[in-house]
């Protein structure tokens, strides 16, 4: 039998159309993510982000403790994971269906710091707060308020970001993290000695449920990226990258696949 | 039927204006492969004083780019929003342009960073997008899949397998290397230009007058 002048099938479309976000203003259609307390964005009228407030997770006795926690916390929210990318030799259907899942992703940041009392802290997240043409990426302020401690009392440790898949830390993100050394110091003084301002990009493997699948890591002035990886249970290490400096007072730096093992004492 | 595919039109034409990057224009070619861009730059025009020739074909190329990277409609007084918030390098091969758009760290006043940021273009001689690759964005070219990254599965070029290990000690161990600069010195802030988007950091006047020493490896 024909219908004539309603179709579930168009109804449908345009109920998809609705879930995907899409409202006639061209706006994002607010999801759970707008109501996250977890997340700050700039205030009606305000064109970027000043400082980022604290804490949001903390406050920890370990900096290692608090890095695990935090990627655990960044890849629980929502489209933080595109999933594991397929490999060039993957189908067409394959790839497209990612780059799909990518583009509707976002990058979460914020800042791991320590503060006079000997505790590490994880600053509230930011997530997308500009697009212009171009896939939009976390815009992040350079600086942590904590209203316990006066702001110049607090030390910067890890600048933290999630990536949507699998990837390194880019050039971009090492460009920043020098300036940020410059700004905040690079060998901040803690109860664990002297650490270094490093930058971290959490990532998953899942495009369902996410669970934090490792981290790349650089620190500043040095020339290795880290990648740790968390499998049953386990987690490894190995040197993925190299970094070139060509040039340091222009910045200008590649970054070169190299894979070699960890430094430091294996544990048992 | 008409009037909800109506509504779905109208949805979906707004759906473009959505926070989105822009889906690849028709026959982009994702074969192409772009040339690393580091190293020492040929012509660097940032000093006053020289003068420096550009092509009609290179103006053109680097506005296309721009054009596309930041669409008028983005233009809004955020700093990375102007086309001064950002480097460029061009590398031409035959009547291709391959240009790299970077973000200035500086910018901002140093005060808001811009992770993930750049991106890369192919721009042809007539001045249409060849290709365009973002930091971050998928990159479907044979060869691009870096270790172990993407599928797991990436054996090529590891000689062993990864080994559990403890954060602290890689990390403890990695900075008590010697820096990558020879003096294993402290690098303080650079002098930088006065300009609105530009600003010094926390750290004020450099103390050893901005002149740090060359990294090596």
């Amino acid at each position: 039998m024909q219908r004539s002048g309603f179709s579930w099938q168009g109804f449908s479309v345009l109920a998809a159309a609705i879930t995907l976000g899409c409202t006639p203003s061209g706006v994002i259609v607010p999801d759970e993510e707008t109501q996250d307390p977890d997340i700050v964005r700039p205030s009606p009228g305000e064109s970027r982000l000043e400082m980022l407030p604290g804490p949001m997770l903390g406050p920890f006795d370990s900096y290692t403790t608090a890095l695990e926690t935090a990627c655990e916390h960044f890849l629980n929210k929502p489209r933080s994971s595109a999933g594991r990318k397929p490999p060039p030799t993957a189908l067409r259907e394959e790839q497209v269906a990612f780059d799909l899942r990518w583009r509707v992703s976002k990058e979460y940041c914020a800042w791991m710091y320590y503060t006079p009392d000997g505790k590490y802290k994880i600053s509230k997240l930011t997530d997308v707060t500009k697009s212009f043409g171009k896939k939009v990426n976390c815009l992040v302020p350079s600086k942590v308020e904590d209203r316990d401690y006066p702001s110049d009392s607090i030390k910067f440790i890890f600048l933290l970001h999630s990536h949507p898949y699998d990837t390194p830390i880019s050039e971009d993100d090492i460009l920043f993290l020098e300036r940020e050394g410059e700004r905040h110091g690079f060998d901040p003084e803690t109860q664990d000695g002297k650490l270094r301002i490093s930058i971290v990009a959490f990532f998953s493997h899942d495009d369902g449920p996410p669970a934090c699948d490792g981290f790349y890591i650089y620190s500043a002035q040095t020339t290795r990226i880290f990648k740790w990886t968390r499998s049953r249970g386990h987690l490894t290490c190995e040197q993925t990258h190299v970094v070139d400096w060509h040039d340091y007072d222009n910045l200008d730096l590649s970054i070169t696949p190299s894979v070699a093992p960890c430094p430091g004492k294996e544990t048992p | 039927m008409r009037t909800p595919c109506l509504l779905v039109g109208i949805i979906l034409l707004n759906c473009v204006k959505s926070p989105m990057p822009p889906l690849p224009s028709t026959g982009e070619d994702e074969s192409i492969v772009f040339p690393e861009f580091s190293g020492p730059a040929a012509h660097v025009v940032t000093q006053p004083g020289g003068s420096y020739d550009v092509d009609g074909a290179t103006l053109q190329a680097l506005m296309t780019a721009l054009n596309d990277f930041l669409s008028a409609d983005s233009r809004d007084p955020s700093c990375w929003n102007r086309p001064d918030a950002w480097r460029y390098r061009v590398i031409r091969q035959g009547d291709t342009f391959f240009i790299r758009i970077q973000a200035d760290p500086a910018f901002c006043a140093g005060k808001l960073m811009m992770l993930d940021s750049g991106a890369k273009y192919a721009i042809s001689r007539d001045g249409r997008i060849l290709r365009r690759l973002f930091t971050g964005q998928p990159d479907w070219t044979t060869g691009s899949e870096t270790p172990d990254a993407g599928d797991g599965k990436g054996d090529a070029g590891r000689t062993t397998a990864p080994v559990d290990a403890d954060i602290a000690g890689v990390l403890e161990s990695t900075w008590s290397e010697s820096r990558a600069w020879s003096d294993g010195g402290f690098k303080h802030s650079r002098p930088n230009p006065q300009h609105e988007g530009l600003g010094t950091p926390d750290g004020g006047s450099p103390p050893d007058g901005g002149v740090w020493p060359t990294p090596v490896r």
